[in-house]
């Protein structure tokens, strides 16, 4: 499989995603 | 420990030696030795990098603070993908088309070969002693609970590593990496449904992670922008990445995981799965931390979970007053359970507001109480035994699997905290061994030496290296505080690495002697930082900054000023 930028777009997006479920969590269960 | 935890335990410890025995077949010569003949799918190696970082510090310590300060530290990892991708754009190709074997070896070819030889000495200096505390931490911990020779203790860790290590270099490594990984993520799957079955009749997960919430452990995220503040959202999103940058890019022990891939696009894709999942997985550990104080709300606790000092305690003239400390405590803690459950109640009804309002305030009161009598405690302890580095985080998570865990999966934790020492420390051995015979034994001693001559000498020097690091262990166990002092002595050197490598990739004009001078003066200024007074506060994870910045400037003008002086 070759890399593409759309690869290093989507670890960044995917990190965006794991903070702000782990602000909601926080919030969520506070 | 039972006769069925006995043979799980064994069982894996006989299973990890023959695979990394067996994988150790066709390593004859130093290509397939040091970089398993590029043969290795991204899958493992990704694996292997991260089992590599996952030590059983990380399992055991990384649940304790879950427990004790709740999912904050998950922060530390922000800048981990972040210096996943930059590192997949820079340094990665630069390393795999260049044919390397060391990181350091590129720096040779940039620069020159005194700041290779730096570079490859502070690795050696940093990696050696650290590799001896990956060991020293978990074997600590396994002698106090279950009452083991400390000294068997790390030979029974060490000596396996050093074998399957020394005979099948890093491709044994890697596969040996790959079958830890899921013995320890197994584990932990296996603890967090007994902590979930162990809550009692009528508290669910979710009433659970409220009760634990209402004290603010599941608050992950801090935007206060603090220096002096360990983990904030910016200390872990810049002075994280910075880190990440430094070990997963200038740190033989990662480079040399990804240096075996089949193929560049395979060395990303290894990096890459640690950017996905590294947040995740520390996030869960640190949730069963969580989940492991929501247990101990609704089982009983101990009043310290570290047992080494409590009979000097009792046989001491102050036994009447710990045995008082300890009546209150049982009664702050029956207290506490009440209060507990009151709360998940009112927390799972949502018919009266009021009422969960009153039920928080009565169990945040509740555990203010409990805690106040375990620091009375812990200052007594202190007090009678003259320990100052007591404390007993690290030792919820080990109390929790010998009193609660069924037989059978207690042999299965203690296999799966061993087998985090044995993978973090296999790592470092084989990269230590290699950064040895290559930058130092090949370079400098014997130029000439045939393939068969450097691989012997690797083997000779994986020994050298265990033995080195089970010698700190021991040196170490007598003396808790020096597990601190080399945990952060990593963090006085990683920045100014970083920034050496910047220097050789960023920096068209910069030269040697700027490198040189530039890495010195940096792990000066991190130095003095760290240890003057009135810098000493600011949090370690910008010593990384601090340092690639301080070398990049320094390295960048003295490399301007000699190419004048030269002109």
């Amino acid at each position: 499989m070759r890399l593409s930028p759309r690869t290093y777009a989507l670890v960044l997006v995917v990190e965006v995603l794991v903070i702000a479920t782990l602000y909601w969590i926080g919030r969520h269960f506070a | 420990m039972r006769p069925l935890d006995w043979i799980v335990l064994v069982g894996y410890l006989v299973w990890i030696v023959w695979s990394g025995l067996r994988a150790s077949r066709r390593t004859a010569d130093a290509d397939a030795y040091f970089r398993a003949s590029r043969t290795l799918p991204w899958w493992a190696v990704g694996l292997s990098v991260m089992a590599t970082q996952l030590s059983a510090i990380t399992l055991v310590g990384t649940t304790g603070q879950g427990y004790a300060d709740g999912i904050r530290f998950v922060q530390f990892y922000f800048g981990l993908p972040i210096a996943m991708v930059i590192l997949c754009l820079t340094i990665v190709p630069f390393f795999y088309r260049s044919g390397v074997y060391t990181a350091y070896e590129y720096l040779e070819r940039r620069f020159d070969v005194k700041t290779r030889t730096l570079a490859a000495i502070v690795f050696l200096a940093q990696r050696g002693l650290s590799c001896g505390v990956i060991i020293a931490a978990p074997a600590i911990i396994l002698s106090i609970v279950l009452g083991w020779n400390i000294v068997a203790t790390i030979l029974a860790i060490g000596v396996p590593t050093i074998a399957y290590t020394m005979f099948g270099g890093v491709k044994a490594v890697t596969w040996t990496d790959v079958k830890q990984m899921a013995v320890v993520l197994g584990a932990m799957t296996a603890a967090v449904v007994v902590l979930i079955l162990g809550l009692p009749h009528g508290v669910g997960l979710t009433d659970a992670l409220h009760v634990a919430g209402s004290l603010g452990k599941l608050r992950a995220i801090d935007f206060r922008f603090d220096l002096s503040e360990k983990y904030t959202i910016w200390s872990g999103l810049i002075g994280g990445a910075f880190l990440s940058l430094s070990y997963f890019g200038c740190d033989q022990s990662q480079v040399q995981r990804y240096l075996t891939a089949k193929s560049l696009d395979e060395s990303r894709q290894s990096l890459l799965l640690s950017g996905f999942v590294k947040i995740p997985l520390q996030a869960l550990i640190l949730l069963t931390g969580v989940l492991t104080f929501a247990f101990f709300l609704f089982n009983r606790a101990p009043m310290l979970f570290n047992p080494v000092h409590e009979a000097e305690v009792r046989a001491s003239g102050r036994a009447a007053e710990y045995q008082a400390l300890l009546e209150e405590y049982q009664a702050r803690d029956a207290d506490r359970r009440v209060a507990a459950e009151r709360l998940a109640g009112a927390e799972g009804s949502d018919l009266n507001p009021m009422l969960a309002t009153l039920a928080r305030a009565a169990f945040t009161d509740a555990d203010a109480a409990v805690r106040d009598v375990r620091a009375r405690a812990v200052a007594l302890v202190k007090d009678v035994s003259h320990d100052e580095g007591y404390a007993d985080v690290n030792y919820v998570f080990p109390t929790f699997i010998l009193t609660y865990m069924p037989v059978g999966l207690v042999g299965l934790m203690i296999a799966a905290i061993v087998s985090a020492a044995m993978s973090a420390s296999s790592g470092e051995m084989n990269a230590l061994a290699t950064a040895t015979v290559l930058d130092l034994y090949k370079r400098h001693l014997n130029p000439r030496a045939t393939d068969a001559r450097v691989v012997l000498v690797s083997k000779l020097a994986t020994v050298f290296w265990g033995l080195f690091a089970c010698v700190v262990s021991v040196f170490a166990a007598d003396r808790g505080s020096l597990i601190e002092v080399v945990n952060t002595f990593g963090s006085l050197f990683y920045g100014s690495v970083l920034g050496v490598f910047i220097l050789a990739l960023g920096v068209k004009r910069a030269n040697g002697d700027g490198a040189f001078i530039g890495m010195i003066t940096g792990i000066v200024v991190v130095f003095v930082v760290a240890f003057h007074p009135a810098t000493r506060s600011i949090s370690y994870l910008w010593y990384n900054v601090i340092g690639a910045v301080v070398v990049t400037g320094v390295g960048w003008a003295v490399s301007l000023g000699t190419q004048r002086k030269a002109a």
